[in-house]
């Protein structure tokens, strides 16, 4: 009996000491080691001119030296990261990151990018700003070891950028890969604030801070032609179960904060995405509709509406202001980033009736010819 | 001594002396066999008085679960004794050779006797609970032939209301209403047993042992 | 087969198993890349070698566990989890995120997640063992009620959660268990509770035998059995309830093992089946991890792996045991 009090006794104090330990760690300060190939930053110089003449005269000149790196960052998970040099091998981890760094004029440096930062910037034509050894990085965001770390530890990146939104799972295990990784707001963010603060953070990392608050006026001034409000209250729906009940944008999301940047109202009042009851959009009343695609084409996807019990009692249904989104108009909605000053224009010309039925990546280019600021 | 189960008194004043050779305890259901048996093994303590006992004491329950393992195994489990011990008393009991079986494909006799070798190893004292219910006359016929050879070797207190036990023992303790009454075997005779049972039977001697007949009322 | 050959066997296939699991993952490394060095060196030492270890010494925890709770609550389709170490670990992780998501620093979310998981498997323990008390049938049915509890708990949460924080991630982890991720320092706390429980569960394998035969016989012998029953269900519990909040619900693997072990030995005995489920538990869950990692390109969690190799297993033994019983 003795042996087994004692047996017990030392795992307990082990699992103890264990804890103990872990609590004694900061939360990661994660360094970035690599050495840049190239800086911004003055260096020190001293050159000597002599002339001769009979008097010798000695000219010194000498630049201070202005170090920028090594800063301390805080991410959207509260961690704290030193960045000890400008990051030269980026790996992002979102399309709405890959947009900004694309905006910083930080493509070339982007050696790892998931399939889906991939897909938007073929689909943007953009693909040629990449390294020529960049690699795609298939992610599976339904995983919770789905980052490939495998896949991202052979790329030998400085920084790993992604999104504390639906990656935030991820930030466990990821630590253990020995990179620094660093999550932006991304999908999290709850209004345009928070990607402009995105944005203003990866100036920060990288040494753009100029570069950075232009492409926060800039986003600032698109968003001022669209402020106007409107009495238009829209839904913004996502998916359609069999029965009825349905996926949309509840009042506290990202697309929310669009359609009211639009002028408009969001029709769902409660918060989350769903799943809802039929009745609560049949309530709601929403004077528009907006399907997002996923995936099918515009005239399924609107064919889709009809799954919802009496949704010919909604006046967007009886009026016809029923819109599908596909491809980078969709996009543009549901990825948090620059190009949602764009699904504010979109949803101020849904509003105002001035947006054909189906919104896809044809009309999307021919409204917004240049998407992301490379300027 | 006396001997409580949860504030209900089942045991009151009993005491009787252990003699060498087979002891039967003797009593209706519900008499507080088992627990006497149960007292005398150390697992439940007498509220008053002692139970006195020198060396170990071996065990053999009436219900076992229907464990699928070698007799090995069960003769081993637990018991702390040399496994060649345990094998000497398998043989003993007449299942040599039958280690390697698998206990739950033993008939409820085989399985009896693989216990009476386990507690016949682990003590010099044995203490059987209903060793013969359940068994056909010719089984019930094997065991009663160990208990009377081995009786010699150990001191046995056999708790039944197998009343054909009374040939084979050296001493009778009848239970009735928590109460102990000693006797030896000789002494066992119809009107002491009705009383204890609460029903007439009758004592007939036939080639040598008593039989004992209960007067049904039908 | 003998006891001991089934253990020399199992550890001897400890080795290529070892090579199989550092091979698999999103990236397969053929020989050569395994032990160049170089680039490949951070992944098979960095990652998969502590978590190759991890797997071997949780496999042998859950299917030496299963063994002992099957013997003492004679009961074959019983498995470690029963205590609803799971459902309060998927419980504890929630509340992590709830944490975060009320206000909190969303820093909670990492960082207490574990410690979270591991707390509330052990509250959940607590409370079937606290109403069961030891007794075979009532701990059983209240680890059923437990779990029940902290699901509804976890489900109901969960639904408030996201409607406040729209991008909640998924419970996945917890449900089911990805054995990719883990650290030296958990390993080295794997190791020692390894090698207090097996070598406590071997030397007890007799006693518990008897137990198993007969809670009186055991009285005799001087245990308890109910404070016996206890004892080995708090410290199983508090086993699985650390594996939990490392690598989430590895299931299956403490119902199956036992079973293997059993058929192999044609002996059901814990003085057989303790030594043997220990050895053929770390390389079973070696290649369900193995495979778990490298058959998609992708993680799919470990319990769909050893489910699979489960129902096979499972069916083989019901056929047995039904056999049995009509014969």
């Amino acid at each position: 009996m003795a042996s087994k009090v004692w047996m017990a006794a030392v795992v307990v104090v082990a699992i103890v000491a264990w804890f103990a330990g872990y609590y004694s760690r900061a939360p990661a300060a994660q360094t970035a080691t690599v050495v840049t190939t190239y800086s911004e930053t003055a260096t020190t110089t001293y050159s000597t001119t002599v002339t001769t003449t009979y008097l010798t005269t000695v000219t010194t000149t000498a630049t201070v030296v202005v170090r920028y790196y090594p800063i301390t960052v805080v991410d959207a998970l509260n961690r704290t990261l030193q960045i000890a040099a400008e990051p030269a091998r980026v790996v992002s981890l979102a399309p709405s990151i890959t947009q900004m760094l694309v905006a910083l004029g930080l493509c070339s440096r982007i050696v790892g990018l998931d399939q889906f930062s991939y897909q938007l910037l073929k689909e943007l034509n953009y693909t040629s700003c990449l390294p020529a050894d960049a690699e795609v990085v298939e992610i599976n965001a339904m995983s919770p070891t789905g980052f490939n770390g495998d896949a991202i530890i052979l790329l030998k990146p400085d920084l790993v950028l992604a999104d504390s939104g639906i990656e935030a799972m991820w930030a466990k295990d990821m630590q253990k890969l020995g990179v620094p990784v660093y999550f932006l707001y991304g999908t999290r963010a709850a209004s345009f604030a928070d990607i402009e603060r995105d944005v203003e953070a990866l100036g920060k990392i990288f040494d753009r801070a100029r570069r950075a608050a232009a492409v926060v006026g800039w986003m600032e001034a698109e968003l001022a032609k669209y402020r106007t409000p409107t009495n238009a209250t829209v839904a913004q729906i996502v998916w359609i179960n069999p029965d009825g009940s349905f996926y949309a944008a509840g009042n506290n999301t990202f697309v929310a904060a669009e359609i009211r940047a639009a002028g408009g109202i969001n029709a769902i009042g409660q918060g989350g995405w769903g799943p809802f009851e039929p009745s609560l959009l049949i309530a709601a009343n929403p004077s528009v509709i907006v399907v997002g695609s996923m995936g099918f084409n515009c005239t399924y996807a609107l064919q889709t509406l009809r799954n919802i019990p009496h949704v010919s009692s909604v006046s967007a249904y009886s009026n016809g202001r029923m819109y599908a989104l596909s491809g980078l108009a969709e996009d543009a909605v549901d990825q948090p980033s620059l190009m949602s000053v764009y699904a504010v224009a979109m949803f101020n010309m849904v509003m105002t009736g001035r947006a054909p039925h189906c919104l896809d990546t044809r009309w999307f280019l021919q409204q917004f010819p240049s998407p992301i600021p490379t300027g | 001594m006396t001997v409580s189960l949860g504030g209900v008194p089942v045991l009151v004043d009993v005491s009787f002396d252990i003699v060498d050779g087979l002891n039967l305890v003797l009593g209706p259901n519900g008499s507080g066999k088992t627990t006497l048996l149960r007292t005398i093994a150390g697992i439940y303590r007498p509220q008053r008085g002692s139970v006195e006992v020198d060396g170990d004491v071996g065990y053999m329950p009436a219900e076992f679960s229907d464990a699928y393992m070698t007799v090995m195994d069960v003769l081993l489990a637990g018991g702390g004794r040399p496994p060649s011990r345990y094998l000497a008393w398998l043989a003993a009991v007449g299942l040599g050779g039958y280690e390697r079986r698998i206990f739950s494909e033993l008939s409820t006799g085989q399985k009896r006797l693989v216990l009476l070798a386990k507690a016949l190893a682990e003590g010099r004292l044995v203490l059987l609970d209903e060793p013969t219910a359940n068994l056909d006359p010719a089984r019930k016929a094997v065991i009663m032939r160990v208990l009377q050879r081995l009786k010699k070797l150990k001191t046995f207190i056999v708790a039944s209301h197998d009343l054909d036990l009374v040939n084979i023992a050296d001493s009778v303790v009848l239970l009735r209403g928590g109460r102990a009454v000693q006797l030896r075997p000789e002494e066992v005779d119809g009107e002491v047993l009705s009383e204890t049972y609460g029903l007439p039977i009758e004592v007939v001697r036939s080639g040598g042992h008593k039989l004992f007949l209960p007067r049904y009322d039908f | 087969m003998s006891g001991r050959n089934l253990v020399l066997f199992s550890l001897a296939s400890l080795p290529p198993l070892f090579v199989l699991f550092l091979s698999t993952g999103a990236v397969f490394l053929t020989p050569d890349k395994l032990f160049a060095g170089g680039p490949y060196s951070v992944i098979v030492y960095g990652i998969r070698l502590p978590a190759a270890i991890a797997a071997a010494l949780i496999g042998s925890i859950l299917a030496v566990s299963g063994a002992v709770m099957q013997t003492l609550y004679r009961n074959p389709l019983l498995d470690p989890y029963i205590t609803g170490t799971a459902s309060g670990a998927a419980f504890g992780a929630l509340l992590a995120y709830a944490l975060a998501v009320v206000g909190l620093s969303p820093a909670y979310m990492l960082l207490y997640q574990v410690p979270l998981a591991f707390l509330f498997a052990t509250a959940a323990s607590i409370a079937t063992l606290a109403a069961g008390r030891g007794r075979v049938y009532a701990t059983v049915i209240g680890g059923v009620a437990v779990s029940y509890i902290f699901s509804a708990a976890t489900t109901i949460g969960l639904s408030y959660l996201s409607s406040r924080e729209p991008q909640i991630p998924p419970l996945a982890f917890w449900l089911f268990g990805y054995i990719d991720y883990v650290s030296y320092r958990a390993d080295a706390l794997l190791a020692v509770v390894a090698a207090g429980l097996i070598a406590a569960a071997v030397k007890e394998a007799r006693r518990m035998d008897l137990v198993a035969i007969s809670d009186e016989l055991a009285h005799v012998r001087g245990i308890k059995p109910d404070r016996y029953r206890l004892f080995w269900i708090s410290a199983i519990s508090l086993s699985t309830a650390l594996i939990v909040s490392q690598v989430g619900v590895v299931g299956f693997l403490g119902l199956m093992a036992p079973h293997m072990a059993r058929m192999a030995l044609k002996n059901g005995s814990a003085a057989a089946v303790v030594p043997a489920s220990a050895a053929l538990g770390a390389p079973v869950l070696l290649a369900s991890g193995a495979l778990a990692r490298g058959l998609l390109g992708f993680s799919v969690p470990v319990t769909a792996i050893t489910s699979i190799f489960s129902a096979p297993i499972i069916i083989l033994a019901l056929v047995h045991a039904g056999k049995r019983i009509d014969s």
